[in-house]
């Protein structure tokens, strides 16, 4: 039996987590964090396989979530997915700067969600 | 016969089956290429036939992917709109079904108010409360929308008669229970990488319609049972 990979999803928005959790819930084991403080704290305590962050949130935003994440060894090789509300190119270039790995855009696209997942957990195995 | 004349009939003969031979395998050769045309004839339409089948099955795909968003979507919209009973609670998940699962970060929700034949304003977000605090029905799009009970959906080009107000008016709904408006939503700029609503986007603010209003009216129904 092949164990799910897990996947820690952050966002102040109960809205999108449950919409995330709706998306991702049958293929992957998913623990959830309501802000960026919180969403530190469970990856360093869980590490999971791949974090789905937004990028504004409470207590700490995601960039910053992000940044602090790749100082630490055990997560510095984690995938990291940036949720935002804003494509622009600025917006990207920043989440990219702090060290995410893909980003999507809000509303999610569940499609395109789950491919990306798929794509990094695959170059990561 | 001369040893000459024997050795021309023998190449003479030889000649001849040899022309006789290759006759054969041109014949051969012909039929073989005959039905390999008519296999490759057979071959390429097997792949037309495929590709087709493989466009169909893509396009299902994608569809059946886009029906799934829908479903996904409607069923967090209504878990979300019925999984509380304070007013402000359930303005607050109005406000996040329409930042993250429509895509606005500019939205107006109304209530309506029959005595004074006018929408009062619940909540907004993202955009200048003052010029909608009241707003008497038929008065632009918002108070046309809350005396006809017919959402509006920005069209580009010929357009109602805006407020200055409502410029960037994306869609404006009506909220409806028991067969009566009980308010409104109206969506101003989406957010800058959507340029335009969807055709799920119009199903989840039908849901909006009926859901949002039977929400609040829940809210109002619990907020007097705990006078």
């Amino acid at each position: 039996m092949s164990v799910k990979k897990k996947i820690l999803l952050a966002d102040d928005s109960a809205t999108a987590l449950m919409s995330e959790k709706v998306i991702l819930g049958q293929d992957y084991d998913v623990i959830t964090a309501k802000d960026g403080a919180e969403a530190l704290k469970l990856a360093v305590a869980h590490i999971p396989d791949l974090i789905l962050l937004d990028v504004v949130m409470p207590k700490m935003g995601g960039f910053e979530v992000c940044r602090l994440l790749r100082g630490i060894d055990a997560t510095k090789k984690i995938p990291i997915i940036m949720v935002t509300t804003r494509g622009e190119g600025e917006s990207v270039a920043a989440g990219f700067a702090n060290g995410c790995d893909d980003y999507v855009t809000k509303p999610i696209n569940h499609g395109e969600l789950l491919k990306k997942i798929q794509r990094h957990l695959a170059e990561r195995a | 016969m001369s040893d000459a004349a024997v050795r021309e009939h023998a190449a003479k003969s030889d000649a001849h089956d040899d022309s006789q031979t290759l006759r054969m395998r041109i014949a051969s050769l012909e039929e073989a290429l005959a039905k390999a045309e008519s296999e490759n004839t057979s071959l390429c339409e097997r792949l037309a036939t495929a590709d087709e089948q493989s466009k169909k099955y893509l396009e299902q795909f994608i569809e059946a992917q886009l029906q799934a968003n829908k479903v996904a979507n409607l069923y967090v919209a209504s878990s979300r709109l019925h999984s509380v009973l304070d007013k402000s609670a359930v303005l607050d998940a109005l406000q996040d079904i329409v930042i993250n699962l429509i895509g606005s970060e500019e939205i107006a929700i109304f209530e309506t108010d029959d005595r004074s034949h006018s929408l009062k304003l619940l909540g907004s977000y993202g955009v200048d409360p003052r010029p909608f605090q009241r707003i008497p029905f038929g008065h632009g799009i918002v108070g046309e929308v809350a005396e006809s009970g017919v959402a509006y959906f920005a069209q580009g080009g010929s357009e109602p008669a805006f407020l200055e107000q409502e410029r960037s008016l994306t869609a404006c709904i009506p909220l409806v229970f028991g067969g009566m408006v009980t308010g409104t939503i109206a969506i101003f700029k989406l957010l800058s990488h959507k340029p335009e609503l969807e055709r799920s986007d119009h199903e989840l603010l039908e849901l909006l319609t009926r859901h949002a209003a039977l929400a609040l009216y829940c809210a109002k129904l619990h907020a007097e049972a705990r006078l």
